[in-house]
């Protein structure tokens, strides 16, 4: 503990927690060329980062080179990372305010840090089966749900995958033909981007080691013939069956 | 003004005058100065925003664990969405963080029109912001209905089967249903699990737009306060907070635009 | 330590004048209960906290015996000749021969608590769906609405800006709106009990949380309720946070701060850090309970492992958040009432800080059934580093005990008797922290006994242990030594009997939330159950010894124990500002060797002793 002194050593009057610099810095005032910059900057990283997507894009479906998924996620997250940086710094003023609310943000991204990692570590691994306990690993599959409101007359109760079964339904309203129409107007659409590129095989699926076998046949898409859903197959799906559902009311 | 702090100063009703509001400001009884209550907000502010990186920390977690889980239903799930809806409220995000900061700045100035001007610009762009958001974006994906303007409407023009309110929205056929869980019903998806892309989209944007309404309350209030010139060089902790506020709600959207519109 | 104007500060404490003091009503009834609900000064915010957690607790206590009741006798179906109704005799049918009936006997709850509809009960289900909501919400009410707030909100709030020689704390307002959100989330919990409560454990796993009582809103009632609450300590959290880094006294640096300043920073620093994911947690639960989004379902592509993994990244680091400010307490207490330098102050220090960083990196230990083997592996081996800075802290407060001079005060006696609990309940998580042998002990009553000693022999025994060491500061009143040291053995009695049977059961094979049990159990059961009712008289004798503090009580010295930090250098009850004058720290918080107590008074201080080299100031 701290040996006794006097207290004119110990209290300023002017500085009373001895807080020294700080407190000048918390008002500083930002000069207007530096945020117009920051913004120039911020707006430029916007388009870098659109265009980088649609390289990538352009790479997969003029190229065919499947790029490998981290790739995408990396590069934003680079340019947000950098693009977020600024904004602290210039916009949130960390650069100029006491140092004690950037140790504050850190402490929280340490604790973002620690909360995805581990949790990541668990889940990522959690397929990996000792060999030793392999034989204890049960088929399993999905349980009875509901599309829609869960209670009340229009409660439906399907055994299938929702994709499945809205699928289902609309073919049995409108027929296979318009259905195939449908799909390809509203899946090669005017929001943007395209389904299934041409030259890519779209499959991103990990390997899952130890995966419970069976658990995805009941709810893979169905393989109707249109060809969209090529990656559907290769899961080794079979058609899921339509009679399980229960429409209640129409 | 803060709402952080208590100013029950007796003196308050001794500097009565004709100074402005800022200048009579008096920190609360248990400060020893102004200064360190501005820097016991700030402290504090930092501290509730670190709490909000933190809720937001949940999202991003579910998110990367699910789509590890489902890449392909993300990768189609996601090229649902426009790209260029999300760039424009980026660019409209951003603009908006940068009139906030230029207004803290006009305040510590005493440039107080310029000031209130740019809160009031702040204010429009989040306005702007969740127009976008809910016109363009909301609405379509999830009842197939469309503001009859929407660019994206010529595409469909085959599949328009209904008009609304006097023609000022449409309905295409079969592009609605994309919603959250058992509320799916879109009947084109390719990927068994994108339903589930739709409650991550949904949970994180709909709890985006819920920061970004209450952001643009709060520069609401400080545009009212500004108007009784309550904030000036020495005293502007309330609009220095609502500014850190609402770039945190910028912070956030610039991971969630390529996160949720540039994958593929 | 002194005051700029020592004198006065004496003449108020010392001898009683109580002018000014914040219990002084202010007018009439209704004008002082305005002045309470409305008041932004931190000590009445904090007695409010401690009479709606002492309320909660109460509630809690309630349904923690029901719990034990119903397991004093294991259910049983048994045939017995029917009764006719009409005659009150046995019936014998036609042919001479008795009519037999099967009959559910040892449901205690479903006794109590009949069906609504006056049905007749025919399945233990209706026993044991009672017996999982009394479970429920003892489990509720007592984390999240007793231990998580007890010890911060009410004695941090009261003493934090008295031991920093500060007026208030940083945000006055911000802390009685977290009073405010604490009562408003109390409200929904209360309201989902009386609307017939949730069946799903504290921890709310889903899909217990997503698919049981699908047609009842109680559930998201009471998840809303955790929600709410949640906003409530990080508002506290942040606030103290602030107060310590802005408000200590001039001349009080890091290093002269009381050590329970020390734990209550740490815990708010968890308590800003963690309680945010419970509150994206428990918001995607209702969404998912509501609309079912599917996040947590597996039949929709979602993960319900995610669900524990959020849910104990939060409900892990509380663990600390409830046991940091025990711990902060005891270092209070041993120094004081064994009048003699804390050992190693900045060792306790530092273990707080410690506990605060390993509390975000051992979650996965409460999942070692659910989690993949290499998550287990690594989280089972990160967990034996909180052994560290706790023992830590152990060490010290037994090297603090040897050669001082030690006051049997009811307080001190808590303390010991928190040093022999705590050490059994840490010691015992060592064993569930090994993945090998916590894979036969997971969901036993080991788990059971375990965190209710840590839970209950930590924290709720310190709360109880502060309230003794801090009650004549509180409300300037002194009690009686002798009847509170008789309630605290006989709640040291009480929680023995009661959970240290559970032990045994647990590494005998009783599973944890069954309503029922196989007979080779009852002996234990039936002992464990009598220790709670034991506890309860125990706790009574404490309320009935407050209760007399209160109505005929001896006035309270202003220092009663010979402390020496600044919280007694006020008067008791302090003032509506704490401090006649800022203080200024001239001392260490544990300088007993070379420093006179504040205050000091030979008559009042019988029970200790003062060096013959200390001098006054």
């Amino acid at each position: 503990m701290s040996t006794p002194h006097s207290t004119a050593e110990v209290f300023n009057e002017l500085d009373p927690h001895g807080f020294g610099g700080y407190t000048k810095h918390a008002h500083h005032v930002v000069s207007g060329t530096v945020l117009k910059v920051i913004l120039g900057i911020l707006l430029a990283f916007t388009v870098v980062t659109v265009g980088a997507a649609q390289f990538e894009k352009w790479i997969e479906t003029s190229l065919a080179i499947q790029l490998p998924h981290w790739v995408n996620v990396f590069i934003a997250m680079s340019i947000a990372t950098v693009k977020a940086t600024l904004v602290l710094m210039y916009f949130m003023l960390l650069r100029y305010s006491n140092p004690i609310n950037t140790i504050v943000f850190l402490f929280c991204l340490l604790a973002f840090a620690l909360f995805l990692f581990f949790t990541l570590l668990d889940l990522s691994t959690r397929g990996a089966i000792n060999p030793i306990k392999a034989h204890q690993v049960e088929a399993g599959g999905i349980g009875g749900i509901t599309a829609g409101w869960r209670t009340g007359p229009d409660a439906i109760l399907i055994s299938q995958a929702p994709v499945v079964f809205w699928r289902e339904r609309k073919i049995t309203e409108v027929g296979q033909k318009r259905f195939d129409e449908m799909k390809a107007i509203l899946s090669h659409g005017g929001h943007g981007s395209t389904h299934a590129p041409e030259g890519s095989t779209g499959n991103r699926s990990l390997n899952r080691p130890g995966l419970t076998e069976g658990l995805f046949s009941a709810t893979a898409p169905a393989a109707h013939g249109s060809g969209h859903d090529a990656h559907g197959s290769e899961h080794g799906a079979q058609p899921a069956p339509a009679h399980n559902a229960e429409p209640a009311k129409h | 003004m803060t709402t952080l702090d208590s100013r029950s100063n007796p003196l308050g009703q001794d500097v009565q005058g004709s100074e402005p509001l800022w200048k009579r400001y008096l920190p609360g009884h248990h400060w020893r100065s102004g200064e360190e209550e501005f820097d016991a907000c700030t402290l504090g502010f930092w501290l509730f925003l670190a709490t909000e990186v933190l809720l937001f920390a949940g999202l991003f977690c579910a998110y990367t664990v699910l789509r590890y889980k489902h890449p392909e239903a993300f990768a189609n799930g996601s090229s649902y969405l426009d790209w260029r809806w999300g760039a424009l409220n980026t660019v409209v995000l951003l603009i908006s963080s940068y009139t906030m900061a230029a207004s803290i700045r006009a305040f510590q100035l005493n440039h107080q029109k310029q000031g209130r001007m740019l809160l009031a610009t702040t204010f429009i762009c989040g306005l702007a912001f969740l127009l976008i958001k809910f016109t363009f974006e909301y609405t379509p994906k999830l009842s197939g209905w469309f503001i009859s303007f929407d660019p994206a409407l010529h595409h469909y023009a085959s599949l328009i089967d209904k008009e609304g309110m006097w023609g000022l929205f449409k309905h295409v056929e079969g592009y609605g249903g994309k919603a959250p869980g058992q509320f799916f019903s879109y009947a084109f998806s390719e990927d068994a699990w994108e339903p589930l892309w739709w409650s991550v989209y949904y949970c994180a944007t709909g709890i985006h737009a819920l920061h970004v309404i209450i952001g643009m309350s709060l520069i609401a209030w400080c545009f009212r306060r500004a108007r009784m010139l309550a904030y000036g060089p020495s005293h502007y902790t309330m609009v220095e907070n609502t500014g850190l506020y609402w770039h945190l709600v910028d912070l956030i959207w610039i991971f969630l635009f390529p996160l949720l519109y540039l994958i593929h | 330590m002194t005051t700029l104007d020592n004198s006065r500060a004496h003449e108020l404490g010392g001898h009683g004048h109580h002018e000014g003091s914040y219990l002084t009503p202010k007018g009439g009834f209704l004008a002082t209960v305005w002045d309470w609900a409305t008041t932004v000064d931190h000590k009445k915010i904090g007695v409010m906290y401690m009479v709606a957690v002492l309320f909660m607790f109460f509630l809690g206590g309630l349904a923690a015996l029901a719990v034990r009741t119903e397991l004093l006798d294991p259910v049983r179906t048994v045939t017995v000749q029917a009764i006719d109704p009409a005659t009150g005799k046995p019936m014998i049918d036609a042919d001479g021969k008795p009519v037999m009936k099967t009959q559910i006997v040892g449901q205690t709850l479903a006794r109590w608590i009949p069906p609504r509809d006056g049905s007749e009960i025919t399945s233990i289900d209706y026993g044991n769906q009672l017996y999982n909501r009394a479970f429920t919400l003892h489990g509720a009410i007592m984390v999240f609405m007793v231990i998580i707030p007890s010890i911060p909100a009410s004695l941090g709030n009261f003493f934090i800006p008295l031991m920093l020689g500060a007026k208030d704390v940083a945000f006055p307002r911000l802390n009685l709106l977290s009073w405010y959100i604490y009562v408003t989330g109390s409200i929904f919990a209360v309201a989902s009990i009386l609307l017939g409560g949730v069946d799903t454990g504290w921890t709310f796993y889903t899909p217990y949380s997503t698919t049981t009582d699908a047609e009842h809103a109680n559930v998201v009632l009471m998840v809303l309720g955790a929600f709410i609450l949640g906003f409530s300590s990080i508002l506290t959290g942040l606030n103290f946070i602030v107060t310590v880094h802005k408000l200590r006294a001039p001349g009080m640096g890091w290093f002269d701060m009381p050590l329970f300043i020390w734990a209550m920073y740490s815990t708010s620093v968890i308590q800003v850090l963690a309680t945010p994911v419970i509150g994206i947690t428990l918001l995607l639960l209702c969404f998912e309970r509501m609309f079912r989004i599917g996040i947590f379902d597996p039949a929709l592509g979602g993960d319900p492992v995610l669900y524990q993994h959020f849910f104990w990244f939060y409900s892990h680091p509380v663990v600390y958040v409830m046991i940091l400010p025990a711990f902060g307490v005891i270092s209070e207490i041993i120094p004081v009432h064994s009048h003699k330098k804390i050992f190693g102050y900045r060792a306790v220090a530092f273990a707080s800080l410690g506990v605060a960083l390993v509390s975000f990196l051992v979650w996965g230990h409460h999942m070692f059934a659910s989690s993949g083997e290499l998550g287990a592996t690594v989280f089972s081996a990160l967990t034996f580093l909180v052994a560290i800075p706790t023992a830590v802290k152990v060490f010290n407060w037994i090297a603090t005990l040897y050669k001082g001079s030690i006051a049997l005060t009811t307080p001190m006696l808590y303390a010991l008797m928190f040093l022999f609990l705590f050490s059994i309940g840490g010691l015992t998580g060592l064993p569930l922290g090994a993945l090998a042998t916590d894979l036969h002990l997971h969901d036993s009553y080991f788990v059971v006994a375990h965190f209710h000693y840590v839970m209950m022999g930590g924290t709720i025994i310190t709360f109880v242990a502060g309230l003794h060491h801090w009650w004549p500061k509180m409300f300037g009143k002194m009690y009686s030594q002798f009847w509170a040291n008789v309630g605290a053995w006989t709640v040291f009695v009480g929680f023995n009997l009661t959970f240290f049977t559970q032990f045994f059961l647990g590494t005998q094979g009783m599973p944890r939330r069954y309503a029922s049990y196989v007979e080779e159990y009852h002996t234990l059961h039936v002992w464990s159950t009598v220790g709670s009712f034991v506890l309860l008289a125990g706790f009574l004798i404490h309320l009935f010894v407050f209760i007399h503090s209160l109505v005929a009580g001896r006035k309270a010295p202003a220092n009663p124990w010979g402390g020496l930090t600044l919280e007694w250098e006020a008067a008791s009850p302090p003032s509506e500002h704490n401090f006649d004058h800022e203080p200024i720290v001239t001392h260490g918080p544990y300088d007993f060797e070379t420093t006179v107590p504040p205050h000091w008074n030979a008559k009042d201080y019988a029970m200790t002793k003062v060096p013959a080299g200390a001098h006054a100031h």
